[in-house]
Parts: structure tokens; sequence; C-alpha cells
């Protein structure tokens, strides 16, 4: 729970369990996975609607507030299905960059992420027709291979629980050799990990922060230690695994704060399994940014930020200071090719 | 504060009497007030509610913790118990085929259930029916966000509106109006409150705008550093004046602006440690 809202209200009054109402398409329904889901959420109010754009692509919504108390909404996906990678986002050399969002919004609450800025709700939306997004990849993966990141605009492990997503993926990107597959979390989901085939071709892609860092801006996260436990299992079952220090939120005695993280993380993992680190600083469209300051006015939104091209961040010599402070503290962990950083740094 | 919206006088007449409200102005719709709640009085149909919620929030506007309640009888199919009190998540206006969501962020104490608005009344409902809630939520939420717009609708008869006297109608809403106006209340003290600056921070910027001789671009530039000051540690006033100070602009006399220019800059720096 964030401070900006109020979980309790004087006489005992909190918001509803997450989930307590579905809004499902009525095409929706019609779909297996629509069924298993609703049979994961007894007692939720099922309310029919026509087209999911209707109620998530409101005008004035709370999204704050309804992040307290998120809706589901049950939707069929329309194509097109693929994403080009976002410029802000990193590719880690990849040529043919793309995401999917067969989920959209998250169970967790970040004050900096950027879906408060591109959506206009809190409350989530799943597509439960995955065979048509999988057709599009078949026919995209004829003409080229495909490093694809379904785990953008969510936390898919953190919502596996619910649906049981990852397992299809993970059968898919098994047929599919050519076919890279981040999986990016910020959960803790070790049992939905674990259950799933190793595959070299499927890499999960961990964020973690220093707790000083999660319990202020990161809400309804796990904690650390409980994001490294997913990351050492992982890694001892022989999968592919990322580490991303990213976002780097510069706060008070930033090189204490963060020094600390990669000093935990230096000996709890053993980094040298790691396939690959990504650090990087704060940013965001400022299209986004103006959004969400308006409508979560936080110490992150409010941030005298500097605005390069249409992208909000830390002025340049803070940028260079934290990226170089992150670089020089992961290669006593593992070697430079295998460090992405969010921006180039001099070498050194 | 909460908003009540009611298309006949029959249906506001308890909520007048709880309030103690006196009649204000109003041209399209009779407007009651008192300190804690509004009363709105529509008149019946589509086309009188959508001028009377428009005309009541272009004379008030809303407050950030304001509610607003339709509050009215309806038909209902079988089912539906007489004089039960529902409270809608979803509407659809029979004419257009719209369909509307109030977000019921909230446990509600009474059944949910679905609201079709009718141009003319309904003989016989499949759901809940009424003439107003649909222009009520499309008018209401241009003006407030979908979560604090709640529509109650207490089940007056199942298609047969005969034998319904002012009287029973009156006594139907003052029945529920107890449990509503608590559940309202009990939502509003969850909301965040106006954010922004205190009365003491905005005085420091009103000094600091006035030594620098800022420009209006300067003056937004010093009220967002100390809108940062007062979200990261809610000490804007004191950080602020700390500033001024460490500046030697505490005896109030202001300088030129070009030379405010350059202090600006430092009061960024100074932000940003």
């Amino acid at each position: 729970m964030n401070d900006y809202v109020n979980s309790v209200s004087a006489d005992g009054t909190t918001f509803r369990k997450a989930f307590s109402r579905v809004y499902a398409e009525e095409a929706a329904l019609s779909y297996p996975r629509a069924r298993k889901i609703l049979d994961r959420l007894p007692g939720s109010t099922v309310i029919p609607i026509a087209n999911y754009k209707n109620l998530f692509n409101r005008p004035n919504q709370s999204a704050v507030l309804q992040k307290q108390a998120p809706a589901l909404i049950l939707a069929v996906q329309k194509p097109p299905f693929l994403y080009p990678g976002a410029a802000v986002c990193q590719d880690f050399g990849e040529r043919h960059f793309y995401y999917t969002s067969c989920i959209r919004n998250c169970p967790y609450d970040c004050e900096y992420c950027y879906l408060q800025g591109m959506y206009p709700s809190g409350d989530i939306v799943i597509f439960v027709n995955m065979e048509d997004v999988f057709a599009e990849i078949t026919e995209v993966l004829t003409k080229h291979p495909l490093y694809l990141c379904i785990s953008f605009d969510t936390d898919l492990p953190a919502l596996d629980g619910l649906t049981g997503f990852l397992s299809d993926w993970a059968r898919f990107a098994a047929a599919n050799p050519s076919l890279l597959l981040e999986v990016r979390t910020k959960s803790a989901a070790v049992s939905a990990v674990s259950a799933l085939p190793v595959l070299d071709n499927m890499i999960f892609a961990v964020t973690v922060s220093p707790e000083p860092v999660r319990e202020r801006f990161e809400h309804r996260t796990p904690s650390l230690s409980a994001r490294l436990k997913l990351v050492n299992t992982a890694l001892s079952e022989g999968r592919q695994v990322r580490l991303c220090f990213d976002p780097m939120i510069k706060v008070r005695d930033f090189e204490t704060v963060y020094g600390e993280l990669f000093l935990t993380v230096r000996e709890t993992v053993p980094t040298e399994k790691l396939r690959d680190v990504s650090a990087g600083t704060f940013r965001i469209s400022a299209d986004y940014l103006k959004h969400m300051r308006s409508h979560r006015p936080c110490e992150i939104t409010a941030y005298p930020y500097t605005n390069t091209d249409g992208v909000y961040g830390y002025d340049t010599e803070n940028v260079r200071e934290m990226l170089s402070f992150a670089r020089s503290r992961l290669m006593e962990m593992i070697p430079e090719e295998r460090i992405f950083l969010s921006e180039e740094l001099p070498k050194g | 504060m909460l908003w009540f919206f009611t298309a006949i006088h029959p249906e506001a007449a308890p909520v007048l009497s709880h309030y103690a409200m006196k009649r204000t102005a109003g041209q399209f719709a009779d407007i009651f007030r008192c300190d804690e709640a509004i009363l709105v009085l529509t008149g019946s149909g589509l086309t009188h509610v959508a001028a009377a919620v428009a005309e009541a929030v272009t004379l008030v506007p809303p407050g950030p913790r304001d509610i607003f309640i339709n509050l009215g009888i309806c038909g209902a199919p079988e089912g539906y118990a007489f004089g039960e009190c529902c409270r809608i998540h979803k509407i659809t206006d029979a004419v257009s085929g719209r369909d509307f969501y109030p977000d019921l962020l909230a446990d509600s104490a009474f059944r949910e259930a679905v609201l079709t608005t009718y141009g003319k009344p309904c003989e016989a409902p499949e759901t809940l029916a009424d003439m107003e809630g649909s222009a009520f939520f499309e008018t209401a939420v241009k003006a407030v966000p979908p979560d604090r717009i709640f529509l109650y609708k207490i089940v007056s008869d199942h298609g047969d509106t005969d034998a319904l006297t002012p009287q029973a109608v009156t006594d139907l809403i003052g029945k529920a109006l107890p449990g509503i106006i608590r559940e309202a209340e009990q939502y509003a003290s969850l909301l965040p409150e106006q954010d922004g600056l205190c009365r003491e921070a905005k005085a420091a910027v009103d000094d600091i705008c006035r030594l620098l001789d800022a420009s209006v671009t300067m003056q937004s530039e010093i009220t967002k550093l100390a809108l940062y000051f007062e979200l990261r540690d809610g000490n804007a006033a004191e950080r602020l004046r700390a500033f001024l100070k460490e500046e030697g602009l505490s005896d109030g006399q202001p300088i030129r602006r070009k030379e405010g220019k350059l202090i600006l800059e430092r009061l960024r720096q100074f932000c940003l440690r």
C-alpha cells in the first residue's frame, strides 16, 4: 500500500479484494482459458461486457485507486499481436526485438512504472486467445528469428497462479528454437517457474532493487531476498537468468544504498551462471510522465528531470555517475561483455 | 461532500429532511445545499438529468473527495423484492445501446445489479429499469471519476406503477438512506486529500518568487521544486526558508531577475541534495 491513498477508513472500511469483480467480453467466455481463470476466482462477480476497451479505456478513471482493488477484464485480443521494442528498452544486442502483451497491467504498484502513463486504468486485462498470438509468431519465424519480451506490460510469473500462461509459452518456445523469450518479473514465483521445462530460449529476467527502494516505491512486490531465491532456484535448475538493476532510482546516499544491493547479490548469487545483467537509470517518455504527474504526485514523478528528445531522465552527469558505479560493481561479478547498460559509457 | 441527484421530490424528501438543506440557485434544476451535502432535483427523463447534472457541477465545482449519488426508485423483474436497495455496477442505455460502468472499489452492503435506462416507463423489465441512470452517469463522469459515482436503485414495482403513492416512494428512500450515506462516507474517507502545497509552503514559494523577480516560467519551476521537497521530505516550507537564508535573501530585499535566474539554478541544485 502506498502513502497516496488510505488503505483503511476510520471505521474499518477497506478496498475490495483484487479481482472480486471480473468483466468478461462475451466472446472471451467461450475460450477454455477464460473458464479456467473464472474457476480460480470463485465468489467473484462476473459482469458481461461487449468490448474491453469500453471499460479499460474510459476517460477520467482513478487508476491509482483502482490499483488498490483491481478488477480483472477477460478479453479477446485483436491483431497486431507483436510490437517493435521501444527505444528506451534494452535489446541486449538482439536484432529482431519485439514484445507482446497478452496481459495488460501488473498486480504490483511501482510508483515509477511507465504503465501508469501508458494505460488510463489500474485494472488488469487478460487476453485469452493466445493461439492467435502463437500463429502470428509462427508466421514471423518463417522469415527471421525473434527476440520476444512477453512480460513487459505485466508480470507474467506473478499472475501465473491465476493464468497458467507460462506453461503455454514454454511449450511454444520448446517447439520453436529460433524464438528467444524474455520473461521479466519482480515476483518470487519459484513454484511456477520450477514447474516449467528448462529451455535455453526462455530467459527469466528478474528485476532487483535495494530494500529501501523497494519499500518506498515498489508497493506489494516481494522482498529482495525472495526475488533472489527465485534467481538462485532458476540458476540451480540450469535456466537462463538475467538480473536487471533497472530502473535505478537516484535516492539519497545512492552509492551506499545500491552498493549494499550489489554486495548482497555478489555474496548470495552464483553470478558466473547468469546469462547477463542489465543496469539502467530511471527514464520515461515525456507523455507518460506528464500523465503520471497529474494522476500520481509523488517523489518519483515530481523530480525535476531533464527532457532529452522526448524522454525524461536524470541529467547526464548523474546518469553517468550512476551507471559508472553500477558497471564498476557489476564487473566484479561478471565479464564486461555480459553487462548491458541503458546508455553507453566510455570504456573504463 | 455527498451530492445527491434525485428525479422527483418524493425521492428527495428524506435527504432534504436528513440534512436540513436550503434551496439555492438553479435554472435547470432545483439545487439544495448545506455544509455536508448537496441535493439536485433533476426532474425525470434523460435530457432533464443531463442538464441538471451539468448545471450543478458548473455552479459548484466538485472537490477531490466528493461522492455523486444517484438515488431513486426503479422497476425490476421478479426476483427483486419490493423495497430492496441495489447498488448498480453496469448501466445500459436502452436507446443508444451504450454501457457504462461505475467502479465499485469498496464492498457494498447492498446487492449489486445491472440497470437499464429507458426513455419511457418499462412494463416488463429484464433488469432493474429507470429513466435517468445512464444520462446521470454519462454527464457526471465528466466531472468526477467513475469510482466516485454511486447509483442506488430501490425496487418500487415490477412493471406496474399504478399503486405507487408519493408517500410510498418517500418511505422506500428514507429506509435505505442511512445505509447509503454510511457507505458513501466510508468510501470518501479512503480517498486522497487534495494534493499540493500547504499554506506555509505556498507562502515560502510566493516569497522566493517575489525576491527573485520571477517570471511566470520561473514561478512555475519554483512551485514544482517546492512540490518535490514536499513529496520527498514533507517539509518544503522549512527547506525553502533555509535556502533563502543560505543565499542571504532573508532580509526581504528583492534582486534583479537576471541574478534571480542564477539563484533559481542554485535552488535546483539545493533541491537535489
